[in-house]
């Protein structure tokens, strides 16, 4: 190179071809570097709400972090062999504990301590009364059920497993003893060991009524083991629990949720065993408004640091509610506005609905043994039994569980209500489903589908790793059938919907009608015919989905969740209404109250050790009410409100191409803007039901949603936060609190 | 490695002071362009690295943080790069000649550049870390089986892995970008330049600056006066630039800082002319004062103001301006004793004579980039605080 270098003494006619050589290739370096970029990381990018400079810089830190510092390996669950055999289990109602007893049960008036209005007859630690008894609203006495927290053990499914590698290949098993059989060989799945509403996965349904108040008391079991089970390493280490009715309108002490607890009764992140809480909901709509009537709330676990975990380990049950107000909407398809039920009242005081059938979805992983156990809650000692990091042969088969995964949780089994790829075998007529998302991470895109062929394994059709999430694909399955969506989480729609696919994210709950006499091109259908319910929203892991309808939809990606097998003919009362329930009126300047909003950004961002997520740079401290970003008014108030009050809330997400479930305690709220602009009279074709009232805000990547929202009836500590558990587990929470 | 090569004779430097003809300058065209170019990726890869793992507080406008302080870093870098060719000059001479010095030079100039956003990146961690020890001072409650021991150590594991794997792609990233700079400068890799002023110019500068400043040894003296001149402007700007924090809460500290701002700017101008006795007693003064001053309010807090005898926190820009303080006031000094016993030192002209003074102003630019950077709340400096109250409902 000395002539290039040279300042002086140049030879120009030898120098200048080999400058102009080394010029052109690096500018056609950088050139090519620039087009792949375009061609390739543009759309990558645009897909993940990241072309942006700030988006650039998110997925450049995103990569590094999955590359460098958050190294995750996930177990690939054994194939379920034979799928669409086990039956859905279809819940039955639970009966409420009588006043008085019989010689085996007590009543609960019997019980050492009976529930009531009284001051310290909340909970055990008797240091909390009910903030409004149902008398004080004119209604009765509550129903009283009684629900234990119970160490017990679930099936996933009776089907023999094939144990294959993150290859589809065949693979070697364990058993308890850590005994090894060869790979090729079928087996049995172990149970897995769950932490259940009197110990089942799902728990126990709750049929409720508005105007029929309901309380609950949990009571904590989970130190008894009389089945010597191993607990394994995740669930709440210390045993305790704390039970959200999500999301009804309660009072702090019976809403569960740890900026309540920690500040009053346990005064701790959950009630511990051998405690119990009676948690009261008065069914009865906020601000005594019946527009603000719902429609299917469900009960989870809400442990402080360990929501996840808990919820995960099989803390999840179903509560319907139903409106028997001038019949509306009471399950009985021949009153109000005839949507399909049809109820029996039960002698126990209880009642079913047929026809009427909650689906809870739940995906999750079974460990095949060689996966090493190790994150962050290993330094931590939760779990020194298990010797973390450590692998565990001794639990092959059964659930796996990552508490602090960089991507949120995902699994590769999908079930619905406990149970992996049922069957359900449907009458010729039409089905009220309520669809919930009871997931850690993921979102689901539903179809009904129909398929000459039937399922395939993901193996034989030559995928691997991520790709075998679901386990099952139908390659020429075809939409043959339309859903009409009836309600959201906030109820009863204005007005019916009908949708080719919906998207349901975690917590969230979709309720539809589906006509099993006809496909949508208006065919008879007959018996024996068979439509799947398919999942078309690939995600392969819980920081959001790499194809959906919404964007690059993969026509590969059909994974059948639940196989419908038509029936015989079954007489059907039911209607499709054309109105249902209004919606609360929006007041007419509500648009003047956007300079005052309370703003919230959820964002990632390390905070070192598991603080992984925040709100507005915070994370969550369970005694402190949180403070607003800056708004147009130039004021960062306090998230407080005065009872009877009504604000503008924006929940920002803060980029880093994930995506938040963001749920807030309480009320409903209404979207009045998503990304600024009004969508009061609809328009965001990717959120069609925006036009309703929700409990949580759909967050896509750097969206930003403001939302409009009451805060009636209570006053006290609540709590907003992502519905992703392993976000919410990890400090993406915040404390907010109404005022007398 | 002192000695000039041979076979480059024509580019020494002579020992009169005189002018040389062909004396060796910086050769700012290749110095810049691979500062700016390192200073930029390296700074892509520490705001990458901060939203990977850093504290939350920083992490937010990543490109607006890469642009900002990729800017205010970029002396650094290019008296990293001026270090390297120096280095080159002075062990292969004024002209490349051969391939491996080429290589070498290219790989001093890279390995500079590393040392430098290596050391910028050890700070960054250093401050992540320490804003995340904070946080989880306030994560901790204490019915919680955490701990804030046990979070503070996978907060520090993971800075010093971060910090480890920063440093693999800054060698590789400024390997990378020095090629990738020579390349499109058609592989020109310059360590010097001549000198572009005709012997006749040069020479009436000479006069007029000899008599401007009456000084028998025009180079020393110039870089002398022209160092404490930059670090006097340095200081000027680091006190404008903390005018507006104090506004708040304490406008006789604002009103002093503007004082002293316009004090500093008048006696380097004066320093660039003709510096006599009152000057360099002037300039001695406008060091020394708020030099004292800084001592005072950092160690037993100064007896007025409105936190009077608090000690106040150190931070980077007051140290800055500290250190250019002191520098101004090692050199003056130095010329008032020069002056006062009328010796002169003679300083040697070398061949790397131009590369050292260049080295010298720059790194004081440096200095006062980081002072003025560090004193802009959310820039280098401290970050707004959120308000969160405590909980105090009751029900």
């Amino acid at each position: 190179m000395p002539d290039e270098t040279a300042t002086t003494n140049e030879v120009p006619t030898n120098t200048v071809s080999r400058r102009n050589i080394l010029r052109l290739s690096a500018a056609g370096g950088a050139g090519a570097a620039l087009v792949a970029a375009q061609g390739w990381a543009g759309p990558l990018l645009a897909q993940k709400g990241l072309l942006s400079p700030d988006g650039a810089f998110a997925a450049s830190s995103t990569a590094l972090g999955d590359l460098l510092f958050y190294i995750e390996k996930f177990p690939t669950s054994p194939l379920i062999l034979t799928p669409f055999k086990d039956q859905l289990p279809v819940p039955k109602a639970l009966a409420p504990t009588p006043a008085v007893g019989d010689e085996f049960f007590k009543g609960y008036t019997e019980w050492n301590d009976p529930p009531g209005p009284g001051e310290g007859q909340q909970s055990s630690f008797k240091n909390e009364r009910h903030q409004i008894w149902p008398n004080q609203i004119g209604s009765s006495d509550p129903l009283v059920y009684k629900i234990d927290l119970l160490l017990r053990q679930h099936a996933f499914t009776t089907s023999q497993v094939l144990p294959i590698d993150a290859n589809g290949r065949p693979t070697i098993s364990f058993d308890e003893k850590r005994k090894t059989y060869p790979a090729g060989t079928k087996r049995t799945l172990p149970l897995s060991t769950i932490y259940g509403f009197n110990g089942t996965f799902p728990g126990p349904m709750i049929n409720a009524e508005y105007g029929k108040p309901v309380l609950v008391r949990f009571e904590n079991h989970l130190d008894e083991n009389p089945l010597n089970l191993d607990r394994q390493d995740f669930g709440s280490p210390d045993w305790s629990f704390l039970t959200h009715l999500h999301n009804g309108h309660t009072a702090p002490e019976s809403d569960g949720n740890p900026h309540y607890t920690m500040v009053s009764g346990p005064k701790y992140e959950g009630y511990l065993p051998q405690t119990f809480c009676d948690n009261l909901y008065l069914n009865w709509p906020a601000g005594n408004d019946d527009r603000e009537k719902q429609s299917f709330f469900w009960f989870h676990d809400h442990r402080m640091d360990h929501t996840g975990s808990n919820v995960y380990k099989g803390m999840v049950g179903l509560y319907p509610i139903y409106d028997p107000k001038n019949g509306m909407d009471m399950g009985d398809e021949r009153q109000g506005l005839r949507l399909p039920g049809v109820r029996k009242d039960n002698p126990d005081g209880s009642f079913d609905v047929d026809y009427d059938i909650p689906l809870a979805f739940y995906d999750c992983r079974l460990d095949d043994g060689v996966t090493t156990h190790q994150d962050i809650h290993d330094i931590q000692k939760e779990f020194p039994d298990s010797k973390n990091p450590a692998k565990h042969p001794e639990w092959w088969g059964k659930t796996f569980y990552k508490h602090f995964p960089n991507h949120g949780f995902v699994g590769d089994i999908f079930t619905v209500n406990g149970t992996a790829n049922p069957v359900l075998e449907v009458k010729r007529r039409k089905y009220r489903f309520r669809f919930l998302d009871a997931s850690i991470a993921r979102i689901y895109e539903f179809k009904l589908m129909s398929s000459t062929k039937g399922p395939k394994t993901a193996v034989s059709l030559g995928y691997t790793g991520d790709e075998l999430e679901g386990q099952y694909r139908i390659p020429d399955a075809q939409q043959c059938m339309q859903f009409t969506q009836i309600a959201s989480d906030g109820g009863l729609l204005p007005f019916p919907i009908k949708r080719d696919s919906f998207e349901l994210w975690p917590a969230k709950r979709r309720e539809v009608v589906v006509d099993f006499s006809r496909y949508q091109d208006g065919t008879p259908t007959t018996k024996g015919d068979v439509i799947y319910l398919t999942n078309v929203m690939k995600m392969p892991n819980g920081r959001m989905w790499t194809n959906s309808s919404r964007f690059s939809p993969d026509p590969a990606y059909k994974v059948p969740v639940l196989k419908f097998v038509i029936g015989d003919d079954a007489p059907d009362d039911s209607q499709i209404p054309v109105k249902m329930r209004d919606l609360p009126p929006l007041p007419g300047n509500w648009q003047t109250m956007l300079d005052n909003r309370l703003i919230f950004e959820v964002e990632r961002g390390s905070g070192g050790g598991e603080t992984e997520w925040l709100i507005n740079g915070k994370p969550f401290i369970p005694n402190t009410v949180a403070t607003s970003l800056k708004n147009r008014a130039g004021r960062s108030p306090l998230a407080q409100q005065k009872k009877g009050s009504y604000n503008l809330w924006e929940i920002r997400n803060g980029g880093g191409g994930w995506v938040h479930p963001f749920h807030l305690h309480m009320e409903e709220h209404r979207t009045v803007m998503r990304n600024g602009r009004d969508v009061t009279r609809g328009g965001d074709k990717g959120h069609p039901d925006d036009v309703s009232r929700e409990d949580l805000v759909a967050l896509d990547p750097g969206e930003s949603v403001i939302i409009y929202r009451g805060f009636r009836d209570f006053v006290g500590p609540y709590v907003a936060h992502c519905h992703n558990l392993a976000h919410e587990d990890h400090a993406m929470m915040f404390g907010w609190e109404i005022t007398p | 490695m002192t000695a000039v090569p041979a076979g480059t004779a024509s580019w020494s430097g002579s020992a009169t002071g005189a002018l040389a003809p062909a004396r060796p300058a910086v050769p700012w065209l290749t110095v810049i362009p691979l500062a700016a170019m390192m200073a930029y990726a390296d700074g892509f890869w520490m705001v990458s690295l901060r939203g990977a793992v850093g504290a939350i507080e920083r992490t937010q406008e990543p490109f607006a943080s890469w642009l900002r302080e990729s800017t205010v870093l970029l002396p650094v870098f290019v008296v990293a790069v001026i270090a390297a060719v120096t280095l080159a000059l002075r062990w292969f001479g004024p002209v490349l000649a051969g391939r491996k010095a080429f290589l070498a030079t290219a790989l001093l100039v890279a390995a500079a550049g590393t040392l430098a956003g290596t050391v910028t990146l050890a700070a960054s961690e250093a401050w992540d870390y320490a804003l995340q020890h904070d946080l989880m001072g306030t994560l901790h409650h204490a019915s919680s089986i955490q701990s804030a021991e046990q979070l503070d150590q996978a907060s520090l594991g993971l800075q010093l892995a971060a910090f480890g794997y920063g440093v693999c792609l800054l060698v590789v990233t400024n390997l990378v970008v020095t090629g990738w700079t020579v390349a499109i400068r058609g592989g020109r890799l310059d360590v010097s330049r001549q000198q572009k002023a005709t012997p006749g110019r040069t020479m009436r500068r000479v006069r007029a600056r000899r008599a401007r400043t009456g000084a028998t040894d025009l180079s020393a003296m110039d870089l002398r006066q022209m160092l404490a001149a930059v670090a006097l402007f340095g200081c000027a700007a680091i006190h404008l630039a903390v005018i507006p924090d104090h506004m708040d809460h304490w406008p006789v500290a604002s009103a002093f800082f503007l004082a002293l701002a316009m004090a500093e700017i008048a006696c380097g101008v004066l320093l660039l002319g003709r510096a006599g006795l009152s000057v360099l007693v002037a300039v001695a003064a406008a060091a020394v004062v708020p030099l004292a001053l800084w001592v005072w309010s950092r160690t037993s807090g100064l007896p007025f103001g409105p936190n009077s005898n608090v000690p106040e926190p150190v931070g980077l820009a007051d140290v800055a301006a500290g250190l250019l303080e002191l520098g101004t006031l090692v050199i003056a000094v130095v010329l008032l004793r020069a002056r006062r016993g009328g010796t002169v030192r003679r300083a040697g002209r070398t061949a790397t004579s131009a590369h050292l003074r260049a080295l010298a102003v720059v790194g004081a630019i440096a200095v006062g980039f980081l002072g003025v950077a560090g004193a802009v709340p959310g820039w280098l400096g401290e970050l707004p605080s959120s308000g969160d109250v405590t909980h105090s409902s009751t029900h």
